[in-house]
């Protein structure tokens, strides 16, 4: 069996969720038998966010009771607003697009065992390129030309952020937690400054510095007649399309290889260096490309100063969903609704509108203690975090 | 196996973008042609806003007029600053008192997101103030898509008849005044301006301080500083900022900010006067701060009352001429006034309302800064 | 312009923007040291600054405003404490879990107390040496600091003593290293951890403090602004040296304090480029000095007697 087959054989995942079997063999277990079935697994996976969901819910509910309010009526809004309604379901869902892409970027990242925690300097290097150049180039070419040309920009200008970065860890193995939180402020300053200098809008009698304004039919077309931007599917897209390159391409596996030890993947005869590279390539691009979606699909502008900070809270999603593209996006979902319904529940109740980020840490902190739970059930299985831990280890800052 | 199904599998990606790039450039043609017609596909529109079919404003047919049962005022920051948020949101409440209708806040919405909550409000409400610069675009957007008029701090091209009208400040006649106030009080003969950002705002407010001293003494020394990069919450570097301006020889200090004049304030508070002064003044812009002044080192207050221009918006709703002209907060107006405190002696007030009729009945002309760059001008007095 | 008094300002000022980091900065490099990476450092120091203002304005007193803000920071770290050391959970979501927490927390405790009266705490209390801090500028920079400049120092030179030349700092560094070497030598793995947690909470929540009581004089809702993420920057780059964090917490402090300063002198940069610079050569400093070790071995990792 060539060394690639086996690596393949010991880390496929046909199961999708996404735990590498290399450890079950590491901890002595065989694959076959021992696997749950996969409607068993769905059940537990789903005990595994209800509960904690509950959990988190009663929490909060009991916070909202002792600070006089009602906790039916608050958790109430938030659905009818974040789900039932029709125009707040819109909404929900037009939040989502950014969050998906970035979603995206941090699962071929993570699986990799890259932590590239620079996305918001590529995000919005990726939003201040497009803003400052969809008004103009959509004054010489065709709508549709001129969105596919942006997009493909914005998510160049993201990948090209995180060459810095990618070629200190390849070549000199520097720890990349450093070096794209250091781009990652880089980027935020040089976003306002192109803003300022390159791209300032011509118009006068500004109140705060911007690019010229995207005409609202020029932006990404809307869906069915809603108001949901096409950003949207090209989300989902990327979300699914990551999650399957993970599992049935060579590059997926590649990647997880890669994230899994990297001395195997090095005796398994991949060039890693490349391989780092490509990762943070990718993943940069995503992130880029969800400055540029924000943008054409709701912003249609760039004001300088401009950081809607994405990608902090993205990050535990994606730890929790076992960078699972699928269940990424339900908890995608899940956050979004908490902030469309939860501006107009905090608002109904007379808090503070931080308090909403109070409600999302009793979610988080929930759901990881569920997997604790979970974890110390199926003895020998390791969690999600020793798993990736695991790849840290692997490298430990020593380079590859 | 390995390399037909890795064929195959790229095969399947390469179509998922396909389809990506498909939608995200064709989607559905139905909204291609819009403009500034109101979205016909759009869901709830304001039930209020059922008359107003005149949203397809290219034309410049007057708006219909409109009963106004509600308002909304937006703010990014929680309202709880004693200044541009809490007085825009206490202005809105206070001018739909007076119009004897009901009003909604929405505060904390942060400066990059306003849209969903514009849409929302604008289900029940009649007008809505996007009270912020960073809102402008949304709101505007927003009302032309579901027909409720909005005020908004935007731009002057912002304005259209029954959608949207443009709040301007003339800050600098405010300013004006404070630099007179100033310069009859300082004892160094210096003068200090922090700024929390480069915002018109408070560049215009500087200017017309730099002018305002100037013309009392044209020896006077001032400097400007900036905080930081929209550091309007930075409150240790309005501290910091504000200690270096009092240890260069400042006893009155002009502070622009929002969360951050509290650092100013306390810089104000605790630092050593300079040579030659018993005191360091604080003048503080937009709201008043008297109720909370514990050491006595508020001078006056470049007051911003929205309530008016707020009140004089609802009217035009319903009278059907809104959008019509945009709106300015100045002397005149009432918009902008000095506050008076007990530190302002009669004969001071005086000469400083001799002033401020002078700047309403044009005999007095100041220019109003609109960048940092433009106000740094106007230091030296011209000399 | 360069007027002593205007200088002398200038410095104070960027020691008042560094001790936060400084502060920060020592609890997480202990952290680190023993293998425990907290994101939700800022949550820490949020709360601190809340914790020891309340706590001041109450009682009058920064001292007891500080041991508040202490207190607020290790309550926060106790979440990580249970859920990552004990049980050992992901520490990245738990510790975002911990700053969004804080943030909301802290928001909701200010709207309910601060928002009405905003009030503001005093002058600290000063080193004042009869002589030596009457020297022009480093008078006053040097020797005429608020005192808890002075632990903080005082703070950072133990910090490095005990880390690196007694024996619980050699538990702390070897539990960071080689968790199992340190539980075969019978020392607990968990109790070193955390302590060190709780020691980045403390001085998490001490920076948060010093930051409200000391060099902002109030609390504003989210008034960390990154500085929690800095000082986890700066610690991974000290690599364990404490004099090394201190120096690059001045570093920044300088920087921040130098922009007014340009601007006084009149010099026209770029904010957005002055801003960037500390970062730019942050990178710089990586390239040349390259291919070191930055972080512990076992950084990050549960460690779960019996396994591995």
């Amino acid at each position: 069996m060539k060394a690639s087959d086996r690596v393949r054989t010991e880390l496929t995942d046909e199961n999708a969720d996404g735990r590498a079997s290399a450890s079950d063999r590491r901890n002595g277990k065989t694959s076959g038998p021992s696997e749950s079935s996969r409607t068993e697994k769905i059940r537990r996976a789903m005990l595994l966010t209800i509960l904690p969901l509950l959990a988190a819910i009663l929490t909060g509910g009991l916070l909202i009771l002792a600070l006089g309010e009602n906790p039916i009526a608050f958790y109430g809004t938030i659905i009818d607003r974040g789900i039932v309604s029709p125009s707040g379901l819109q909404e929900t869902l037009i939040r989502m697009a950014p969050l998906l892409l970035i979603a995206a970027g941090l699962i071929v990242a993570f699986s990799a065992g890259i932590w590239n925690l620079g996305g918001d300097g590529q995000f919005l290097l990726g939003a201040s390129l497009v803003g400052g150049l969809a008004a103009t180039v959509s004054d010489a070419m065709p709508r549709g030309l001129m969105l596919i040309f942006m997009l493909g920009m914005s998510a160049a200008v993201g990948g090209a952020w995180t060459i810095v970065p990618a070629l200190m860890k390849a070549r000199y193995g520097i720890n990349e937690i450093i070096t794209t939180l250091m781009m990652s402020a880089i980027g935020v300053n040089l976003a306002s400054l192109i803003v300022k200098v390159w791209f300032l809008t011509p118009e006068r009698g500004l109140q705060i510095p911007r690019t010229r304004i995207l005409d609202v039919s020029d932006r990404l077309p809307t869906l069915f007649g809603t108001r949901v931007h096409s950003g949207l599917v090209i989300g989902l897209v990327a979300v699914i399309a990551v999650h399957l390159m993970m599992r049935h391409t060579t590059l997926g596996l590649r990647l997880n290889v890669l994230g899994a030890n990297v001395k195997a993947a090095h005796h398994s005869g991949l060039k890693v260096s490349k391989l780092i590279v490509v990762t943070f390539l990718l993943s940069g691009m995503f992130m880029g490309l969800a400055g540029g979606v924000e943008v054409l699909g709701v912003q249609g502008l760039v004001r300088a100063g401009f950081n809607p900070a994405l990608t902090l809270v993205v990050v535990p999603l994606v730890f929790l969903a076992r960078m699972n593209g699928w269940v990424t996006i339900a908890f995608v979902f899940l956050l979004s609704v908490l902030t469309i319904g939860g501006e107009l529940a905090t608002r109904q109740a007379g808090l503070p509108n931080d308090f909403g980020l109070l409600i999302v840490a009793l979610v988080l902190i929930f759901m990881t203690v569920a997997e604790y739970f979970e974890a110390r059930r199926i003895r020998g299985e390791r969690t999600v975090w020793q798993t990736m831990s695991d790849r840290l280890l692997a490298r430990g800052g020593a380079g590859v | 196996m390995d390399k037909t199904t890795g064929i195959r599998k790229r095969a399947w990606l390469l179509m998922f973008v396909v389809v990506a790039l498909v939608t995200a450039t064709c989607g559905n043609g139905a909204d291609d042609t819009t403009t500034t017609a109101a979205a016909a596909a759009t869901t709830t529109t304001a039930a209020a806003a059922a008359t107003t079919t005149t949203a397809a404003a290219a034309a410049t047919t007057a708006a219909e007029s409109m009963t106004v049962a509600k308002v909304a005022v937006l703010v990014p920051e929680e309202p709880t600053d004693f200044g541009w948020n809490q007085q825009g949101v206490e202005g809105a409440v206070a001018a739909a008192d007076a119009a004897g209708i009901e009003s909604e806040v929405a505060g904390g919405l942060g400066y990059d997101a306003p849209t969903a909550t514009l849409r929302q409000l604008a289900e029940t409400s009649d007008l809505m103030f996007a009270h912020a610069s960073g809102f402008a675009t949304a709101a505007k957007e927003v009302a032309v898509e579901t027909g409720v008029p909005v005020v908004v701090w935007g731009s002057p091209d912002d304005r259209e008849p029954g959608l949207a009208a443009f709040v301007s400040t003339s800050a600098q006649e405010g300013g004006y005044l404070a630099g007179i106030l100033a310069a009859r009080t300082t004892q160094t003969g210096q003068l200090g301006i922090v700024i929390s950002a480069d915002d018109f705002n408070w560049t215009r407010h500087s200017g017309g301080f730099i002018e305002g001293a100037c013309s009392i003494d044209p020896t006077i020394d001032i400097e400007l500083v900036q905080i930081g990069e929209g550091g309007y919450a930075d409150v240790e570097g309005g501290a910091r900022v504000t200690a270096i301006l009092i240890a260069g020889g400042a006893d009155v200090i002009l502070g622009n900010g929002d969360g951050s004049s509290f650092g100013m304030i306390r810089a104000v508070e605790t630092e050593d006067p300079p040579a030659g002064a018993d005191k360091v003044w604080f003048i503080d812009v937009i709201g008043d701060k008297t109720s909370i002044d514990t050491e006595n080192i508020l001078l006056s207050s470049i007051l911003w009352d929205f309530q008016p221009t707020y009140l004089q918006a609802i009217r035009d709703v319903e009278a059907g001429t809104f959008g019509d002209v945009n709106y300015d907060l100045n002397l005149a107006t009432n918009g902008i006034a000095l506050l008076r405190t007990e530190n302002i002696s009669d004969e001071l007030w005086a000469e400083i309302q001799t002033a401020r009729d002078g700047i309403v009945d044009g005999s007095i002309s100041v220019p109003a800064a609109d960048t940092r760059a433009a106000a740094e001008q106007l230091l030296g007095c011209g000399a | 312009m360069f007027d002593e008094t205007l200088i002398t300002a200038v410095l104070v000022g960027a020691i008042a923007a560094s001790v936060p980091l400084m502060l920060a900065g020592i609890g997480e490099l202990i952290s680190e040291r023993a293998g425990v990476l907290n994101i939700g450092l800022e949550g820490m120091m949020l709360m601190g600054a809340y914790g020891g203002f309340w706590v001041a304005i109450e009682t009058e007193s920064i001292w007891l405003g500080f041991i508040g803000g202490a207190a607020a920071g290790a309550l926060a770290s106790l979440v990580m404490v249970f859920l990552c050391v004990r049980w050992g959970l992901d520490q990245i979501v738990v510790g975002i879990g911990v700053l969004l927490g804080a943030e909301g927390l802290t928001s909701l405790l200010d709207a309910a107390t601060f928002a009405d009266t905003r009030p503001r705490i005093g002058i600290t209390a000063r080193l004042d040496i009869p002589g030596l801090s009457d020297i022009p500028v480093a008078g006053r920079v040097v020797f005429g600091e608020p005192y808890m400049v002075y632990v903080t120092l005082l703070a950072v030179a133990v910090a490095g003593w005990v880390l690196w030349k007694t024996p619980w700092g050699l538990a702390i560094r070897a539990t960071g290293e080689r968790p199992e070497a340190v539980d075969a030598a019978g020392v607990n793995v968990v109790v070193v951890r955390s302590l060190a947690v709780l020691s980045a909470g403390v001085f998490g929540g001490l920076g948060g403090a010093y930051l409200s009581l000391v060099s902002a004089g109030n609390f504003i809702p989210m008034m960390t602004g990154g500085r929690g993420f800095m000082a986890i920057v700066l610690a991974m780059l000290a690599r364990g040296r404490p004099l090394l964090l201190a120096a690059g917490a001045l570093l920044f402090g300088f920087a921040t304090a130098g922009t007014t300063a340009l601007q006084l002198v009149g010099v026209e940069v770029r904010p957005e480029i002055v801003n960037s610079l500390p970062f730019a050569v942050v990178l710089a400093a990586l390239v040349l000095l390259g291919r070191n070790e930055f972080l512990p071995s076992a950084l990050a990792l549960p460690y779960v007697r019996g396994e591995r």
